[in-house]
C-alpha cells in the first residue's frame, strides 16, 4: 500500500526500518523497543504503528475503523473482496463464503489435504528422505485443497505462487514503481486466468466454490469483479499464510526433537503447539486500517483519515500478556490472552478452521511416519513488510527404525 | 431450547450476528454484546422459532463457541 497522507514523522531515526535486511531477518527486537518506548509510533511513511497487545486487540475490533477507505495503491482490486470492504458490503460477501469453511465443510476438504500430503511423503520415503518442504509439501497440499474447494483441477501452481507474492509486495508500506508494475501485471494475469476458469465453469457447471460465486452473481449478490477478485483472494489466502505456519512448524521440529516427540505422543497438546507456532512466528505481521474519527490509543489521539498499522506479530510477543514471550512454550495458559495471528473482529480470518486442520494433517502425517526430521541445508527467506515468508526449507526425514 | 456461548473461546468475529441477527449483536466496541451479561459462559433460552438461525450461527462460528441444547 502506498501511503501519501502525512508529512514525515518527527522521529529522526526510523524505528521500524521495513526494508532493512536486519529488520526483516529478526523484527522482534524492534517491536520490543516500540512496545516499551513508542507504543503509538508515527512512522516516517506517515503510518501510526500500534504495537502493544491491549491496544491492537481493542483496535482490531473497533467498528469505526475502515478498510474500504484505505488506499491500497497498486493493490486496489483487493477492494472487490471482503478484505477491502466495510459493512454492509463486507457482510454480504462474507456470508457467501462462510459455509464453505465451517468445521463440517473442513472435514470434507481435509480428505484432499491428507491424500496430497501422503502422496508427497510416499515419494520422500521411496527417495532419499530429503525434501524442500517449502514448495514441495506446504504449498502443494494447501494449493490442491484450495483447487478442490473451488471445484477445479490444480494447475498453474507455480505461477499462482509467484503472482501472489508479487501482489503481496505491494501490500506493505512503502513500495516502488517496479513492485507496482509487477502487481498490476499479476492482477492482469489473474483476471485473465480466472476469467477462463469462470467461463469453463459456466460451460460445465459443478459444485465448487467458483460455481457458488457464479450463482451469487446470477442472483445479483455479487458483481463480476467481486467474483474474479474473490477467486483471486482464495487462491492467495488458501496457500500464503498457512504455508508459512506449516513451514515454521517443520522448521521448529527440525531443531527441536522434543517438540516432534510432543506432537507425536500427546495428541491433546497438538492445538496448543499450532497456536504457539502462530504466536511466536506470526505469518502476517500487521493488519492495516483507516481512522474515520478521532481515535484514542493510549496517550495519543489519532485524527480521522490516518492509517493505523496494527502489529499483530508484536502484540503476540507482548510480555504483559505472554510471560517470557520470546520462548516457545505450548503449555501457556490461554486465559492470559489469545494470540492475534488470525486477526479478530469482523475481518478475523475466515479460514482458520481450515488452516489449523491443514497444519495438523501435515504435522501428524510426519510424526506418524518418521522418527524425526532434521535440517538438510539452510532455509531461505523472502520476508516482506507483511508476510514472513520461507522460500526454501530443505529437510531430511528420518526413517522409523522399525520400517522396512 | 437453550443456547450456550463460551465467551472465553469467542473472538468477536460476529459471524453469528450475520447468521442470526435476532439473537446476536456486536456492541459499540465491536465485542459480542452478550459479554455484558456473562463473563465466561452465557446461557439463555431461545424460542423454537429461531432454531434455524441459531443452528446456522453455531455452525459458522469459526471458534465453535456456540452450543445448542434441545
Ligand atoms: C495460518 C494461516 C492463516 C493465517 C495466519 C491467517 C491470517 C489472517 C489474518 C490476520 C486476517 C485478517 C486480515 C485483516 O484483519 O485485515 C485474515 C483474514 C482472512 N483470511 Fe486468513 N489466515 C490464514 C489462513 C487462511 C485460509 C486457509 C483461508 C481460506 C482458505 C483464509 C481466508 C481468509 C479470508 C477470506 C480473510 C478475510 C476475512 C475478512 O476480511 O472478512 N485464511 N487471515
Ligand atoms: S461467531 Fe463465534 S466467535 Fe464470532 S462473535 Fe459469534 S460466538 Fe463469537
Amino acid at each position: 500500500m502506498t501511503v501519501t497522507t502525512a508529512e514525515p514523522g518527527s522521529a529522526a531515526e526510523d524505528l521500524l526500518p521495513f526494508r532493512d535486511p536486519g529488520f526483516r531477518a529478526d523484527p522482534y527486537p524492534y517491536y520490543a523497543r516500540l512496545r516499551e518506548k513508542h507504543p503509538v509510533y508515527r512512522h516516517p511513511l506517515g503510518l501510526y504503528v500500534v504495537s502493544r497487545y491491549g491496544d491492537v486487540a481493542r483496535l482490531i475490533r473497533n467498528p469505526t475503523l475502515s478498510v474500504q477507505q484505505l488506499d491500497f495503491g497498486p493493490a486496489a482490486p483487493i477492494h472487490h473482496t471482503v478484505l477491502g470492504k466495510d459493512a454492509p458490503d463486507h457482510t454480504r460477501l462474507r456470508r457467501i463464503t462462510n459455509r464453505w469453511f465451517t468445521p463440517k465443510a473442513v472435514a470434507k476438504w481435509s480428505q484432499v489435504t491428507r491424500a496430497s500430503v501422503e502422496a508427497v511423503l510416499d515419494e520422500v520415503e521411496n527417495g532419499d528422505g530429503t525434501l524442500d518442504v517449502a514448495d514441495g509439501l506446504a504449498l502443494k497440499c494447501t494449493f490442491e485443497t484450495t483447487c478442490h474447494i473451488f471445484g477445479i483441477e490444480p494447475t498453474e501452481m507455480d505461477t499462482i505462487r509467484r503472482k501472489t507474492y508479487e501482489i503481496g509486495l505491494s501490500l506493505g508500506p512503502g513500495g516502488n514503481d517496479e513492485e507496482a508494475r509487477a502487481t498490476a501485471e499479476a492482477f492482469a494475469w489473474f483476471a485473465d486466468h480466472i476469467g477462463r476458469l469462470v467461463a469453463g465453469k459456466r460451460a460445465r457447471p459443478g459444485e465448487g466454490l467458483i460455481d457458488a460465486f457464479i450463482a451469487a452473481r446470477d442472483e445479483g449478490r455479487m458483481t463480476e469483479e467481486e467474483v474474479v477478485h474473490s477467486v483471486f483472494l482464495f487462491f492467495a489466502v488458501g496457500h500464503l499464510d498457512v504455508k508459512h505456519l506449516i513451514n515454521h512448524g517443520i522448521h521448529l521440529m527440525a531443531r527441536r526433537p522434543d517438540l516432534f516427540a510432543a506432537y507425536r505422543d500427546e495428541p491433546e497438546a497438538r492445538p496448543g503447539i499450532i497456536d504457539e507456532i502462530l504466536r511466536i512466528d506470526t505469518p502476517e505481521s500487521m493488519v492495516v486500517r483507516l481512522t474515520t474519527q478521532d481515535t484514542v490509543v493510549g496517550d495519543t489521539t489519532v485524527p480521522a483519515g490516518e492509517v493505523l498499522a496494527l502489529l499483530i506479530a508484536s502484540a503476540n510477543r507482548d510480555p504483559e500478556v505472554f510471560a517470557d514471550p520470546d520462548a516457545f512454550d505450548h503449555t501457556r495458559p490461554v486465559a492470559a490472552g489469545r494470540h492475534l495471528a488470525f486477526g479478530s473482529g469482523m475481518h478475523g480470518c475466515a479460514g482458520q478452521v481450515l488452516a489449523r486442520a491443514e497444519a495438523d494433517i501435515v504435522f501428524s502425517a510426519i510424526v506418524n511416519r518418521f522418527s524425526g526430521v532434521e535440517p538438510a541445508g539452510e532455509p531461505a527467506y523472502a520476508h516482506t513488510e507483511f508476510l514472513r515468508t520461507v522460500t526454501h526449507l530443505p529437510v531430511r526425514f528420518l526413517r522409523s527404525p522399525d520400517s522396512p | 431450547m437453550n443456547v450456550e456461548v463460551d465467551l472465553k473461546k469467542c473472538q468477536d468475529h460476529g459471524q453469528c450476528v450475520y447468521a442470526a441477527p435476532d439473537l446476536f449483536a456486536l456492541d459499540n466496541e465491536g465485542r459480542l454484546s452478550l459479554r455484558s451479561e456473562a463473563a465466561d459462559v452465557y446461557v439463555a433460552e431461545v424460542d423454537e422459532g429461531s432454531a434455524e438461525e441459531l443452528y446456522e450461527a453455531a455452525e459458522v462460528c469459526p471458534l465453535q463457541a456456540i452450543t445448542v441444547h434441545e
